[in-house]
């Protein structure tokens, strides 16, 4: 036969381009799913990526040698302290041009420090004084472009002391209030600490500023001259320390005069040579004269009060740390050592982003740009600028599923606590609470979905009577259909507060419903054969339902009395005393059974599909051979059904693992780590779906939203592709036979 | 079998176990069914008005809204004590609508027949008594005659509300447009390179455009204060239980029900016109009143739009695997791929939405053809067109399921025959297979359709707001928005129950919209297993 020699070319034109479009259509599913895949993944892969520094070529330029320098938030402006005491700043269009300090005549600098958060330098002139040179950054637009440009916004002589003695190592800080801290070594044997407050008079809105000097004590053994370096919080109320030695010593400064006493926390390893807050003012950064840094958190002990706890080691640099940075934006900093290393850091996640060496000598100062996009480095040879690329520093794998050490705790915990309203909060982006509040709802669910589901399925197979069949399948199916949203707001609203209430009750019903199933089932065998023909085994589901019913209502009238006599007429209060768990109305029971609910319909058809596909020449082989119904089901459809069975289970699994609205709507969504059916739990979906439209695009905490996403989206993947396979295994099993 | 008469065999009591757990099933089914219709249903009917004296001389008047037992403090072993939740309504002048009243401290329960509930459009449900209408002339009307009056004043009233409703849907709302268009295009001269007189020229024309309308604006504003003001004209004096009295303009009133007067006619009459300001009004008081058109209409557009993308994805689908794919490692990949996604988690979808649809997609149209609503956006952000096509991604395995169930049921004689008169392949396919398989293509519709009715997750995500200010269709051009945001039922749901200030109050009305939904649900559930099993009977015989 051969049909084409009749077929017009348009014709057979049409044939052919339906076969490609149909053709590409299929392959578009395949094609949609591997693209669901890879976009998912393509979200998460730069989490994985370092940050990097790198030399801006053209910012080595004529500059007299500084001995100090910062930048401006957009990078565009650069003030550098020169050794000769002039201020200078450059912009992009303009040479380096002078800065000029009200008060202030420019003699050579012995030593200087910044100011933390761009607010300026501290200047040790060669004369002795100790300068603070105040600057700010004022932004304007002219003709749609932005102009940054330094100001000088003051300068202010730090008296020490009265002999006017020259000041050794020093420090200071100003507040974004306004009120200032700086201290220093006076005279090589004390170390004295001058605070600034200012006031602003209410009705002339004319601002004071005061002046208070602090003597800072020394514990014995540590002489003003161990110190080797020092740091003010960005609060300006507290000054540490740190002694050759290894203390950390640090004071509360307040308004008061008077002396201080130190708080010493003792450390080991080299002498310390460096030492910087981070943002948030709750640890500390150290660096050593070998290299090494560490950081430290304050944290408060029920017995010893504040103190100092090491909480993360870095990998060390190469030779003594002389100079710490800290980001304004996160937990990360900017390290230099004595032979002109940078390398960037990042806290949380104990991370060394990148390294650089550069052609400057020996750092003497480094400054982080306030977006911590770029940075200024002057070594004693020269400055250099470095851009910095940095957009994840905060995760790790280990960060995302082990124990990280937080500031301020104790001891390293996971936590999932991802935003907050303050810019100096340290996010918590550990999803190893949100795994466990997954496995925990996705358990209890199945704890109740899986026996149900395939008894039911088992007997709906294989001893149901065809007439109920016809109602039971659609029900079934309606039951899968019940959109979840509805499961969650009866879980959460109408069944959480009778839990709580009858929670006796319902154990109860787990013990008596199937008791009460067994009786009435003994007891049909009690009646007449000729009435109890009547209701084969076919229809003892339908008959079952009233028993059950009265069974628990039962149930849950003795809930009453039971709970009084046993728990104190409290069942929840009992648990949160003599367990040792809160016990919430929202919790993994109500959840076990709304999720329960939605996972029953799809175990239930997989199974019974299986169940009844299973030969009937197998089943019945095994009954002419004497065995009894229970019999064969149970030594030759289940174990041959098996395979589809298991595959139900895995397809059940994926669904209760996915499940969002259910488990929003029914838990308190707290992210806890705990077993207990009493409490509630935070999993992956419900917290993609509480916090993603809030999430900025881009950001770290929307790729690790992504990234649990990629964790359902393969777990899920995983458990139905090997379901369906093993179905597919299994039809051609079944065919065979 | 006759093994009834004989002692009963081994594992029956296990079998029992069995078919009592499919019985569990059944009722848990039948239970969540009977509890949505039960509360959904009762919250339209009027309940009666109570008066409750307490002892103390306090009084309250409302509907018994539920009775509980008084939790216990732990260890007592006291007899159980109950008490009564009213809703006593009258929110503004109370402070909150709901009272426990423990029952040993009632002295006395009335049902007073004089006894209102009156709806009103803000501040929720006033339970009192009425006592004076002032009419716009400075007519004041009481005793006999007020009632007579309310009657006809109140469907005056609703007519006028309708009336200023549309004069600010009409010419106010085609004004505000007109500003928002003229501002737009400003933007869009001002962003578009060009001649520069030429654009200076645009940007007058618009300016002028912009000076009449805001002069318009000024008359229409001052009609519709007029308005508004004789809207307000008419007051009602209402007394609550305590004696105080409210003013309230007969406009801000919905409905008054004398509850306890009424005989079953009446209350059914209030319960109709309950269930149609449900189905047909637009929500009040943050949703938690009022009805829930805009919801359902979201709902149904979305599910309409999705099927315009789902239909074809999935029959193609189906086609390729049943028609034209030959059976083989290719197939198999296609169908585990399949299975696949229909078990991925809706959320992995909204997530992949979110992040393909409006932030690339709808970033990449934004800035391509919309630059003059920067900041803002139009398309990079959720709206009903990128929700519908999630859904279409999310369902569309239901429909390959079905449609290929439903082309394995054509006989292949009938495949044959058509080819063996000479047909193409196309041909017989598109002409002969499609159509015998078209209840199957249409259960797989009407199952899909049902899955995104009720699936809210990912819509979350793109592009589901709590209340939408503007519909997904209108009357002005381009008539369908598929940028805008819409409302839907489910999301609905979990908006008013769990994000709404007041739970309790809402919380019947959630029931309401819940019963609603799985209604909707389980009928296209229904109407799909029906098409399906005539189907099979259909072909029962044929497939060979």
């Amino acid at each position: 036969m051969k049909p084409s020699l009749s077929i017009s070319p348009s014709r057979r034109l049409k044939d052919r381009a339906a076969r490609w479009i149909v053709s590409a259509g299929g392959l578009a599913i395949v094609a949609s799913i591997l693209g669901i895949f890879l976009f998912i993944l393509a979200e998460v892969l730069p989490l994985l990526s370092g940050g990097s520094l790198k030399e801006e070529p053209a910012a080595a330029d004529a500059a007299p040698l500084s001995v100090a320098a910062m930048l401006d938030e957009h990078q565009s402006t650069l003030v550098a302290l020169g050794r000769d005491g002039v201020v200078r700043s450059r912009t992009a269009a303009e040479p380096f041009f002078e800065l000029a300090f009200e008060g202030y005549t420019s003699e050579p600098v012995q030593q200087a420090a910044l100011l933390p958060h761009g607010r300026g330098f501290l200047a040790a002139t060669r004369s002795g004084a100790l300068w603070a040179l105040l600057l700010r950054f004022d932004v304007e637009y002219r003709a749609d472009a932005r102009v940054t440009k330094a100001v000088a916004a003051g300068a202010q002589p730090i008296d020490l002391d009265a002999a006017g003695s020259a000041p050794g190592l020093f420090s200071g800080a100003v507040a974004p209030e306004g009120g200032g801290l700086f201290i220093a070594v006076v005279g090589g044997a004390r170390l004295v600490a001058v605070r600034s407050t200012t006031k602003e008079n209410p009705i002339t809105g004319e601002v004071t500023a005061s002046w208070s000097q602090v003597s800072l004590r020394l514990p014995d053994g540590i002489p003003a001259g161990a110190i080797r370096a020092m740091c003010v919080d960005g609060s300006a109320r507290h000054a540490f320390a740190a002694a050759a030695t290894g203390e950390i010593l640090w004071w509360e400064i307040t308004d008061a005069e008077g002396e201080r006493t130190a708080k010493v926390t003792a450390t080991e390893g080299a002498a310390p040579t460096a030492l910087a807050m981070l943002i948030g003012d709750r640890s500390l950064v150290l660096g050593r004269q070998d290299g090494a840094i560490e950081t430290y958190s304050m944290l408060r002990d029920e017995k010893a009060g504040w103190l100092l706890r090491r909480i993360h080691t870095f990998t060390p640099l190469q030779s003594a740390v002389t100079a710490l940075s800290t980001s304004l934006r996160n937990k990360g900093f900017l390290a230099g050592d004595q032979t002109g290393n940078v390398a960037l850091y990042y806290s949380t996640s104990e991370r060394l982003l990148d390294s650089l060496r550069l052609q400057v000598g020996p750092i003497v100062s480094l400054d982080l740009a306030p977006k911590s996009d770029g940075a200024v480095v002057v070594g004693e040879s020269g400055i250099a600028r470095l851009s910095i690329e940095n957009p994840h520093p905060e995760v790790t794998w280990s960060s995302l599923f082990a124990p990280v050490w937080y500031e301020g705790d104790p001891e390293p915990t996971t936590k999932w606590q991802s935003t907050s309203g303050t810019d100096d909060f340290e996010p918590k982006l550990g999803l190893l609470p949100l795994l466990i509040g997954t496995l925990k709802g996705t358990f209890y669910s199945l704890l109740l979905a899986i026996p149900l589901a395939i008894f039911s399925a088992v007997y709906a197979s294989q001893f149901m009577a065809p007439a109920l069949r016809q109602i039971v399948k659609p029900m079934i199916e309606i039951m899968a259909a019940l959109p979840s949203v509805v499961l969650g707001f009866l879980a959460g609203l109408w069944l959480a507060p009778r839990v709580e209430r009858s929670l006796v009750g319902m154990l109860i019903m787990v013990v008596l419903l199937p008791a009460s199933v067994l009786l009435a089932g003994a007891a049909s065998t009690m009646i007449s054969p000729s009435l109890r023909s009547r209701f084969p085994a076919g229809v003892a589901a339908a008959c079952f339902m009233p028993v059950l019913l009265v069974a628990g209502a039962l149930a849950l009238s003795l809930g009453g009395p039971v709970e009084d006599s046993l728990f104190g007429g409290n069942a929840g209060q009992w648990i949160t005393d003599h367990l040792g768990v809160n016990f919430e109305q929202k919790n993994a029971i109500v959840v076990g059974l709304a999720m329960g609910v939605a996972v029953i319909p799809i175990i239930f058809s997989i199974a019974e599909d299986a169940l009844s596909n299973v030969p009937r020449s197998l089943s019945s082989g095994s009954l002419a051979l004497g065995a009894s119904r229970w019999q064969t089901v149970v030594r030759v459809v289940i174990p041959t059904a098996s395979p589809g069975i298991f595959s139900a289970i895995m397809v059940g699994f994926g669904r209760a693992v996915g499940e969002t609205m259910i488990v929003v709507m029914a838990t308190g969504n707290t992210p806890v780590m705990s077993w207990s059916p009493f409490n509630g739990f935070r999993t992956l979906s419900a917290n993609i779906a509480t916090e993603i439209p809030e999430a900025a695009q881009g950001s770290t905490h929307y790729r690790v939203l992504f990234l649990s996403v990629l964790l359902l989206f393969v777990v899920t993947f995983a458990a139905n592709t090997v379901a369906e396979v093993i179905r597919q295994r299994l039809r051609k099993r079944y065919a065979s036979l | 079998m006759t093994l009834h008469t004989r002692k009963p065999e081994r594992g029956t009591s296990y079998m029992w176990l069995c078919g009592g757990a499919l019985s569990v099933n059944l009722l848990l089914v039948l239970g969540l069914l009977v509890l949505l219709a039960v509360n959904g249903l009762s919250y339209f009917w009027p309940g009666e008005i109570v008066l409750l004296r307490k002892g103390d001389g306090s009084a309250f008047l409302g509907e018994i809204y539920q009775r509980q037992e008084i939790p216990k403090p732990a260890g007592s072993l006291e007899p159980s004590l109950w008490r009564t939740q009213v809703k006593v309504g009258n929110r503004d002048l109370y402070g909150f609508e709901f009272v426990w009243v423990d029952d040993d401290q009632i002295v006395s329960r009335e049902t007073p027949a004089e006894a209102l509930l009156v709806e009103r459009l803000e501040f929720g449900a006033f339970f009192g008594y009425l006592k004076e209408l002032r009419l716009a002339s400075g007519e004041r009307i009481s005793g006999d005659d007020l009632w007579n009056r309310l009657g006809s004043l109140l469907e005056a009233k609703e007519r006028e509300r309708e009336a200023v409703a549309d004069f600010e849907a009409g010419p106010i709302a085609m004004l505000n447009r007109e500003l928002e268009a003229v501002r737009l295009g400003t933007r869009r001269a001002e962003l578009r390179a060009g001649d520069p007189a030429d654009r200076a020229a645009r940007i007058a024309e618009l300016e002028a455009r912009r000076k009449s309308a805001l002069a318009l604006f000024e008359t229409r504003g001052e009609e519709l204060r007029a308005m508004r003001e004789s809207l307000r004209a008419e007051i009602a004096v209402l007394e609550e239980v305590g004696g105080k009295r409210k003013e309230l303009a007969v406009s801000e009133i919905v409905r008054v029900t004398p509850s306890n007067r009424l005989g079953v006619s009446g209350k059914l009459g209030v319960y109709a016109s309950r269930v149609r300001e449900f189905l047909l009004d637009d929500p009040r008081e943050s949703n938690t009143e009022g009805g829930i058109f805009p919801a359902i209409f979201g709902t149904v557009m979305m599910v309409f739009l999705m099927s315009f993308a789902v239909v074809p994805l999935g029959v193609i689908a189906a086609l390729y695997l049943r028609e034209y794919a030959k059976d083989g490692a290719v197939v198999r990949a296609v169908r585990i791929a399949v299975n696949n996604l229909a078990g991925v988690p809706s959320i992995v979808f909204g997530v992949f939405g979110l992040g393909f649809f409006v932030y690339f997609l709808g970033g990449a149209i934004d800035s391509a053809f919309f630059p003059e609503y920067a900041p803002a956006a139009k398309f990079r952000t959720g709206g009903i067109l990128w929700a519908s096509i999630t859904l279409a991604l999310l369902t569309v395995p239901v429909v390959i399921v079905a449609t290929e169930e439903g082309l394995a049921a054509v006989p292949r004689v009938v495949r044959e025959g058509s080819l063996a008169l000479g047909a193409t392949k196309f041909e017989t396919t598109w002409r002969v297979v499609v159509p015998a398989a078209a209840p199957g293509i249409l259960t797989g519709l009407i199952l899909a359709m049902a899955r995104a009715a009720g699936e809210v997750a990912p819509l979350m995500i793109v592009g589901m707001v709590k209340l939408a200010p503007a519909m997904p269709i209108s009357g002005e051009p381009p008539f369908v928005h598929l940028d805008r945001k819409f409302m839907h039922l489910g999301f609905h749901i979990y908006d008013v129950g769990f994000q709404s200030p007041n739970v309790e109050a809402s919380k019947p009305l959630v029931f309401a919209t819940a019963f609603l939904l799985v209604v909707v649900v389980t009928v296209m559930n229904l109407v799909a297993i029906w098409i399906r099993t005539r189907l099979r009977r259909k072909y029962a015989g044929a497939a060979v």
